[in-house]
């Protein structure tokens, strides 16, 4: 591995970052575990939303690393390690939710409990989908097939990744590098097709099935682009805070890349406002209950608060922020940014999952634990790959292109 | 000024080049020698000249989010104004304010008034509609949009002095030197 | 090996052969000078006669009334309206390879911008007939817009067909801005050019006295670049507008909330599918484009094609698959209904046209066939046809109650119109070529510099530029 003394610094600080991340672990771990003793309802539900928050993030550097490989994209080069970590995170955060899976399936998901399967017809003509081949009786056969299928393809194309750039990393010359850069193009476009459809029914199983009576064909392209959103907020905010030290320094503090990262972050602001809206406006306008149940459940109890912050901080502040070319310019100003979608982020994610468990605006202390837990095991596994590479990719020769280039 | 009037009253005096290297190159060093009113004619943007003339300008971008701001806030106001207070009408029991209905034409609104704004705002910013303009007497100015490169120091300069503008142009290389007349 | 594997990483390059500054301007402009080849006469033939048909379709309208298509209760809407989504839609090509690539710095977008903005003109001014002509009464049109008149009355903006009364006009009056801006600097080539004092003089007019100070130019980037800032926004709105019409009712198989980007996506996909058509035909009228129109932007476009048609099937599947999972008896009877109702056929063809057949574009040779891609481009403009079709006819013709069911059978004057406004399409198109430069020289004259001069501070060479072998701009 292309180790060099000169990455030295930055090592320390992500050694360091895993050291604080384990802690992270413990503590949120023996938060869930008072949890689970204590209010077991409360704390798998909590589990849930960690969960989900994380597996997004997961989800959301493996939807990254697919697209800049597939798109060829010059921008993404020095991000494209923490994607490629952060996407090898998946098995195990998918592991991580097994807990659930076995134990915690009735407090999580209302389709498991059988008075509402006799008494609900709507419920009971969805139960195909979780309990084929069995009848709604038995176990949720068809819903844990599709974990192990997520499970094993994610994982897999997560790898497949990761392997095609070791590979390039270590190629003895240059030619063999860029053909395995270029032959990696087509497979990631695949990738992305079935990125796509799986995660649109995994967003049914996780997302949209704690509300069994209403769905959204927005839904998962909503979750996709906020998932990409934060993944890429948080990359960017990871090489911004180390932009002065090696290998980002001298090679990051380019003006191309913080304009293209701030202009992609600009318009996944823009696209997230968009998506959200039109799912907004075409179910306030049908106004049938089916649908307007989603937004009825969070538009009140305190909930609705939520939303405005979203309004507010998901969509005007961060438009003007990466309008403005101010903000492109200056790193901090860029870092600020970040900083904010990754904030929201669990806002959003909170609004989404949380009031289907609670009609009232209601933040228990697991739910933070389980945030801090499941982000502790992101980051500590997160780093762990991280280390184990070059922070950079070799043999690319198109990262000096933008360096030197004057497009 | 007066005193000096000979038959043929100059608007400036132009030089020829062939290539974007040595118009910037001549840009830098007109700017450096303390010309102050001269300008540049090229067949496309060329990417770094203004920069070297030490020119800068901002009014476009400003008035395209300005005129922006404005039609978007004009044509909510518009709906709001028919729907809620001039004309109010129940549609479908929703609220008279129902303002998820009024962004689709907000968000229309500012797209129409800042591009029509910012995109004529650019042309009179830059003076046109002009027909005709003084540059165009010179019979080489044909190729300025096909092949060409200007420098024109024109005669509004404080520093213009026929003689030594052109013995400074002559130092440039041009293929060319020619005077504008008015 | 060494020299295969070179030879095979070599991307396609931007430009065909050695260019100067001087070369790109008298091949572009040249062709609009001379007198042009015998089949542009057989083809501007052909669409006049197709906008005659249009016209007396429409003389026939106005005079007998709407009763002369198929429309009818429960299908009020069809040829009219399909037409006019599948137009706008191929219209939206124009402005997504005008802006959005613009934005995005992808240099091969340079030669194609001004012929795809031209065909969004033309494709929205196609679109824009009819449903003006489906309002029954076009002569009052001016009711849609907010003027204060002597019925007191105000439009309906709470309706999505007043949205789309103010997304149309926008995007073809800023379609139409962001086209003459950028013509602004070839006209006054053409007027420099110009031998004749009349054209001297027209040219001199329309380019508003152009002569590229360089603060001109500087202001003229800055605009641009807003306005393509603007309009990569404006398409997605215009076909998500477009999508609203059908997804804020609750008609079954239209209240689907995927609906705006599925469109705008299907909409890139058609659009994308008609530049080919047309740019294929073009390079063989005239050789000249070859040289800026290469074999790399054929495969880009074919890309962009492949992806986008693959986001529309996963609208189909999104649809099919939420349709069983909605257990709502009219969402899940659409579904089936699509599979083996009467417009089975439509629906059939539709998931061939426009989900399998262009898989062919993951192979890098077919998408370095024109003649596949000549054909395939058609097959997705009928398969997005297809679509409009499916979405309007399939979700009226049977709804709640059984009692409403009926049938829709177009007839000869919806013929004669759809086939009539594509005639209209193909003058326009063929009077563009023959009159207006038809790739943007400036544009292209700055990208050959940025690509294979080093950008700026070089040593001052000019004249020839040896390509380098790289594609650039990505």
């Amino acid at each position: 591995m292309a180790t060099t003394t000169a990455e030295q610094q930055v090592r320390e600080r992500i050694a360091n970052g895993r050291k604080l991340a384990l802690g992270a672990l413990v503590l949120g771990l023996a938060g869930l575990g008072v949890g689970l003793a204590t209010d077991s309802k409360t704390a798998f539900q909590a589990y849930h939303l960690g969960f989900f928050y994380w597996f997004g993030m997961a989800y959301g550097c493996l939807g990254m690393s697919l697209l800049i490989h597939a798109v060829r994209g010059k921008w993404g080069l020095p991000l494209i390690r923490i994607f490629e970590s952060g996407a090898r995170t998946i098995p195990f955060i998918m592991l991580a939710y097994l807990p659930v899976l076995l134990f915690g399936m009735y407090p999580v998901y209302e389709w498991t409990h059988q008075d509402v399967l006799q008494t609900d017809a709507i419920v009971r003509a969805k139960s195909p989908f979780f309990y084929a081949p069995a009848s709604y009786e038995g176990l949720p056969i068809f819903f844990y097939v599709r974990y192990a299928i997520y499970l094993i393809a994610f994982t897999w194309l997560a790898n497949y990744l990761w392997k095609s750039s070791v590979a390039q990393d270590s190629a003895k010359d240059p030619l063999e590098a860029e053909a395995i850069s270029r032959g990696r193009s087509g497979p990631a476009a695949g990738g992305i097709v079935a990125y796509m459809i799986l995660l649109t029914i995994a967003m049914v199983d996780y997302g949209q099935s704690l509300q069994p009576h209403w769905f959204s064909t927005m839904y998962a392209v909503i979750m996709v682009v906020s998932f990409g959103y934060n993944a890429l907020a948080l990359a960017v905010y990871m090489v911004l805070r180390w932009r002065d030290m090696e290998p980002y320094a001298g090679k990051i503090n380019y003006m191309d890349y913080r304009r293209d990262w701030g202009n992609l972050l600009f318009t996944l602001t823009v696209f997230w406002s968009y998506v959200s809206f039109s799912q907004f406006l075409i179910i306030y306008s049908g106004n049938l209950y089916e649908f307007t149940q989603f937004y009825l459940l969070r538009n009140d109890g305190g909930w609705q608060y939520l939303a405005y912050l979203l309004v507010i901080f998901q969509f005007f502040v961060p438009f003007f922020l990466f309008l403005a070319p101010r903000t492109k310019k200056i790193p901090q100003q860029l870092l600020v940014g970040t900083v904010l979608v990754m904030a929201i982020r669990i806002v959003h994610i909170f609004w989404e999952i949380k009031p289907m468990f609670s009609k009232t605006l209601a933040i228990s202390p697991f739910d933070i634990a389980a945030l801090v837990g499941f982000g502790g095991l992101w980051f500590y596994l997160m780093f762990g790959f991280l280390l184990q590479r070059s922070l950079l990719p070799q043999n690319e020769p198109r990262l000096a292109e933008v360096a030197h280039g004057h497009s | 000024m007066a005193h000096v009037e000979t038959a043929l009253k100059l608007h400036g005096i132009i030089a020829e080049f062939a290539t974007t290297d040595e118009i910037i190159e001549a840009a830098k060093r007109t700017r450096e020698a303390g010309y102050k009113k001269f300008d540049c004619y090229t067949p496309f943007p060329v990417h770094g000249l203004t920069d070297a003339m030490g020119v800068e300008d901002y009014k476009v971008p400003w008035t395209f989010f300005f005129a922006g701001l404005f039609g978007a806030i004009a044509l909510f106001g518009l709906q709001v104004y028919t729907s809620v207070i001039d004309y109010p009408l129940n549609i479908g029991g929703r609220d008279l304010l129902s303002w998820p209905y009024f962004i689709p034409i907000t968000f229309e609104g500012m797209v129409l008034f800042a591009a029509f704004t910012g995109g004529l705002g650019m042309l009179a910013y830059n003076g046109l509609p002009r027909p005709y303009h003084p540059v165009f007497n010179v019979p080489q100015f044909e190729r300025a949009s096909t092949d060409r490169f200007f420098l024109c120091i024109e005669a509004n300069d404080p520093n213009f002095e026929p003689s030594r503008v052109y013995e400074f142009l002559k130092s440039l290389n041009p293929i060319s030197i020619s005077e504008v007349p008015e | 090996m060494q020299e295969a594997i070179k030879t095979r990483l070599q991307e396609p390059p931007l430009f065909e052969g050695q260019q100067t500054d001087a070369r790109i301007t008298e091949q572009i402009a040249s062709i609009a000078e001379h007198p042009h080849p015998r089949a542009w006469f057989l083809w501007f033939g052909i669409g006049a006669a197709g906008a005659l048909m249009m016209v007396t379709t429409i003389v026939a309208l106005l005079a007998i009334g709407i009763g002369i298509w198929g429309v009818n209760q429960p299908v009020g809407w069809g040829f009219d309206i399909i037409n006019f989504v599948w137009w706008i839609g191929i219209g939206h090509a124009g402005t997504l390879i005008s802006a959005i690539l613009l934005l995005l710095r992808q240099g091969w977008r340079m030669s194609i911008n001004r012929f795809a903005e031209a065909m969004t003109i033309f494709a929205v001014m196609c679109a824009g007939l009819y449903p003006l002509l489906h309002t029954g009464r076009p002569w009052v049109a001016y009711w849609l817009f907010p003027i204060p008149n002597w019925l007191a009355m105000w439009p309906q903006f709470r309706s999505p067909l007043e949205w789309d009364v103010f997304a149309v006009s926008t995007y073809f009056s800023v379609s139409l801005l962001f086209w003459y801006i950028g013509l602004i600097p070839d006209l006054a080539t053409m007027r420099d050019r110009a031998k004749s004092k009349i054209a001297k003089f027209i040219h001199g007019i329309f380019s508003w006295g152009w002569r590229g100070s360089a603060l001109h130019w500087l202001r003229y980037e800055q605009a641009y670049l807003l306005l393509a800032g603007l309009s990569t926004p404006l398409v997605l709105s215009v076909h998500s507008i477009v999508s609203f019409d059908f997804a804020i009712s609750i008609v079954p198989g239209w209240h689907v909330t995927i609906f705006p980007p599925y469109f705008v996506a299907g909409a890139i996909f058609s659009g994308f599918a008609m530049v080919l058509t047309l740019v294929i035909p073009f390079r063989i009228l005239y050789p000249a484009l070859r040289e800026y129109i290469t074999m790399k932007h054929i495969d880009m476009m074919a890309k962009v094609m492949l992806a986008t048609g693959l986001i529309v099937f996963y609208g189909y599947l999104c649809e099919m698959f939420f349709g069983w999972y909605s257990a709502n008896q009219f969402e899940q009877y659409l579904v089936v209904n699509r599979f083996t109702g009467p417009y089975w056929m439509t629906f059939w063809a539709l998931l061939l046209c426009n989900g399998v057949i262009p898989q062919i574009l993951w192979s890098p040779k077919m998408r370095q066939n024109l003649v596949v891609l000549f054909i395939l481009s058609i097959i997705i403009n009928i398969g997005m046809w297809f679509e409009r079709f499916v979405i309007i006819a399939i979700s009226l013709h049977r709804d709640f109650l059984t009692s409403a069911w009926g049938q829709y059978v177009p007839f000869t004057a919806d013929w004669t119109m759809f086939i009539g406004s594509i005639g209209f399409f193909l003058m326009m198109m063929f009077l563009f070529a023959r009159f207006i430069p038809m790739l943007a020289m400036a544009e292209l004259k700055d990208l050959w510099h940025r690509l294979y001069h080093g950008g700026h501070g070089g040593n001052g060479h000019s004249g020839a530029h040896t390509p380098a072998p790289r594609g650039g701009g990505q």
